[in-house]
């Protein structure tokens, strides 16, 4: 992953295990909570470690799932459970004032 | 900055990792976090090692957490090299997992290297750890003392799987027993090992106790040894003394006589008893008693020779086995120096002993004994502290006693015990002034007469004497209580019955007496009593008590065989006497023998001046009742009137009267 572009305040990316239960509360979780705090200010990839390996390895994280924020840097991460949205929010340091740039959907 | 990578592991794990691989991962995150500030590298595959370098200890911390929630389902793990790969847990594994997180024993999984992926929540209880302490952490870590295998091993042999016993370390550093089982996980390629951990704490608690039970019982049998052995020695050993027994003792001449009869060597059994136990015990009391037979016990042990064996078989007596013997000569300077030792220092107590020596040929324990001990009896009759051997004569004699008391004992159980009656003839009118009881017995297959001398000697040493007394005496008032005067002025006839020294020994005599007098309607002044001279020879306090008591009944006490014995002036004097009896050997003499004539005629004036009635015994002839007449004797028996009678001839013998 690298920083070229920034069309976003924050960019992140959420590894999850394929189609487990986990994975889909992960996903509705994560989504969840941009749509509520971050909309228009963010980009969100989502990764399934079964598919990217490669990429899982290089993020840095142990587990899955896990949420890193990968812009702006220092890079941040946080694993396991994502339901609650304050401790995502803190863990993640999102809730800078920056100027939405664009959203990805 | 170059910086070694460390060995992967999934996890930092808590506790005093002492493997150094784990204390340098220890330092390895927190080098990461002083790293921290550093800027971030762009280059090069980051790498989970690299991550956790890069992670603040809050966030790895954080991380573990979650992975040690099971909030996770995918994993970046050790390859087991330097590589790393993507472990993850399957939705297939799910219901599984439930299963496996309820399951009653611990479960676990790990990694080909040895580290924990997975634990249930009952292995973490087993453990008291939170499962976030757990996850990541190397097997080896939890287990106290070493992991006997390599992890790969712990599959066993064919890799299929195995079971062994290990103990866990808990976090209070406590070690739980469990049985570990191992069946293999293939996944993606990777061989992972999955346990199962059965805790044996309540198995180990059991086996203890099964094993403190089995200890228990153990003692428990020691104790009955030693019960045992206690009743052993007790059945084979005298309590007081603590010197073998009877039955001990029988048992060794038995051995001793079936070894004599193979080495050809003798022995010899020495029947001891001591001569003044009794007195000591009577006058001292049984406390001093007791005090004496431990001390005989002592010296009598002292004075053996280690293969000999002394019992205490009776009261006081004890009988030395002495085998091994090359000659008889060893038995008598034995007992020689027994008695010395016995008869020296202080409260010495003196000893008789009768000795036994084995004759070549069959032989039992109970005859050598028995015929020890009728030598001792011998030695005793000889006066006391001296040893008799046994002998044939002696042996003929235990016989013809034996056979005697046997027959006396027949003779009491089937009531063939008879009073006959003798008339004692008043000299001044000639009339009948009473009839001396004799006991008789009849002979079993005839019905005829047993001779008195063949049977009184042994009923007196046998104590047989005191039936067969209380037999006489019942008979004798009886008999008497139906006696009427033989004139209108006169006196109906006395009896006259004898009594042993044996009667007074157990005390009851005045009370058999009463009985006697109770029974029938003799008064008590017609019944008579004759001690020997012998029986009242040393004066025994209990001996004039009684004869006091039974005066007090009215009964007259006499005085019979006078002259044979030791009475003196003083015992004529003492006792409460009514009359003497004259003995057979001096009237048989008078008219003819002028010494038994003299004797007669002193101790006819002697008993008048002390106001004692004379009966002179034996009387055969003419001559002598009228020389009894001259000297003024008050009454005479003997064959001249009449010899002893059956109860049914005294009505008509008392109307031949007078003489």
């Amino acid at each position: 992953m690298t920083v070229a572009e920034r069309r976003s305040d924050y960019e992140l990316t959420l590894y999850v295990n394929g189609a487990s239960d986990r994975s889909a509360r992960a996903i509705a979780d994560v989504r969840a909570l941009c749509d509520l705090h971050l909309a228009g200010r963010h980009r969100l990839l989502v990764v399934d470690v079964n598919v990217e390996p490669a990429a899982f390895l290089r993020s840095g994280v142990l587990a899955a799932p896990a949420l890193v924020r990968d812009h702006p840097l220092p890079t941040r991460r946080l694993v396991g459970d994502l339901s609650n949205a304050q401790k995502v929010l803190t863990v993640l340091d999102l809730r800078g004032t920056a100027v939405a740039v664009g959203e990805a959907r | 900055m170059p910086r070694r990578r460390p060995p992967l592991h999934i996890a930092r794990f808590p506790g005093d990792a002492t493997d150094p691989e784990e204390r340098e991962l220890g330092a390895f995150v927190r080098d990461a976090y002083a790293a921290e500030a550093e800027p971030r590298a762009e280059a090069g595959p980051a790498t989970p090692s690299g991550a956790l370098a890069r992670m603040a200890d809050s966030e790895a911390a954080d991380t573990l957490r979650a992975i040690g929630a099971g909030e996770v389902d995918a994993f970046v793990i050790s390859d087991g090299h330097d590589g790393q790969q993507v472990f993850t847990l399957t939705t297939a594994d799910r219901p599984y997992r439930k299963f496996v997180e309820n399951m009653r024993d611990g479960a676990v999984t790990l990694s080909p290297g040895g580290t924990i992926l997975f634990a249930n929540r009952r292995f973490a209880e087993l453990l008291a750890l939170p499962a976030e302490a757990i996850v990541g952490a190397p097997l080896a870590t939890l287990v106290a003392g070493e992991l006997p295998l390599a992890p790969a091993e712990l599959l066993g042999a064919d890799g299929l799987g195995a079971a062994l016993e290990l103990e866990l370390r808990t976090s209070a550093g406590a070690a739980v027993p469990v049985l570990a089982g191992t069946s293999p996980l293939d996944v993606d390629g990777d061989r992972l090992i999955c346990l199962t951990f059965t805790d044996l704490s309540a198995h180990k608690a059991q086996e203890r106790e099964i094993a403190r039970l089995l200890e228990a019982q153990a003692e428990r049998l020691t104790d009955l040894q030693t019960a045992q052995a206690a009743l052993t020695q007790q059945a084979t050993h005298d309590a007081l003394t603590g010197l073998p027994n009877r039955a001990l003792l029988v048992d060794r001449i038995d051995q001793s006589l079936a070894q004599a009869s193979r080495s050809g060597r003798s022995i010899a059994v020495l029947f001891l008893d001591l001569d003044r136990f009794k007195q000591v015990n009577d006058t001292r009391g049984h406390a001093a008693g007791d005090a004496v037979l431990i001390d005989v016990a002592a010296r009598l042990s002292r004075s053996l020779r280690p293969m000999d064996t002394v019992a205490r078989i009776g009261g006081d007596e004890f009988v030395i086995l002495a085998p091994e013997l090359e000659n008889n000569l060893y038995a008598f300077e034995l007992s020689r120096r027994l008695i010395d030792v016995l008869s020296t220092g202080e409260g010495a107590v003196g000893a008789s002993i009768g000795v036994s020596v084995w004759a070549r040929g069959a032989t039992t324990a109970e005859t050598m004994l028995n015929e020890a001990d009728a030598a001792m009896y011998h030695a005793k009759s000889l006066g006391g502290g001296r040893t008799e051997v046994f002998d044939e004569a002696l042996g003929r004699q235990v016989h013809q006693r034996f056979v005697a008391q046997r027959m006396l004992e027949a003779a009491l159980c089937e009531e063939r015990v008879l009073a006959y009656y003798q008339p004692i003839v008043d000299l001044a009118d000639g009339g009948i002034a009473g009839f001396e009881a004799l006991v008789r017995i009849t002979a079993a297959a005839d019905g005829g007469m047993v001779s008195p001398a063949a049977f009184v000697p042994i009923a007196e040493e046998t104590g047989l004497i005191k039936p067969l007394g209380t037999r006489v005496l019942g008979m004798a008032c009886d008999a008497a209580g139906g006696w009427s005067p033989q004139a209108a002025a006169a006196l109906a006839p006395t009896v006259a019955v004898n009594l042993s020294s044996r009667q007074f020994e157990a005390g009851d005599l005045v009370t058999l007496v009463q009985e006697a007098l109770d029974h029938g309607t003799l008064p008590p002044s017609r019944l008579h009593l004759e001690l020997t001279e012998t029986a009242i020879m040393d004066l025994r306090p209990e001996i004039l008590q009684q004869l006091g008591h039974l005066r007090d009944l009215g009964v007259e006490i006499g005085l019979d065989d006078f002259g044979t014995g030791y009475a003196s002036l003083t015992h004529l004097r003492r006792l409460p006497l009514t009359f003497v009896k004259i003995d057979r050997t001096f009237v048989s003499g008078i008219g003819t023998d002028h010494e038994d004539d003299r004797i007669v005629a002193a101790v006819i004036d002697l008993a008048a001046n002390l106001g004692l009635r004379s009966i002179a015994e034996g009387v055969e002839t003419p001559t002598q009742l009228q020389r009894l007449r001259d000297l003024e004797c008050d009454q005479a028996q003997g064959y001249f009137f009449a010899r002893p009678m059956p109860a049914a001839d005294v009505g008509a013998t008392m109307a031949h009267a007078p003489w």
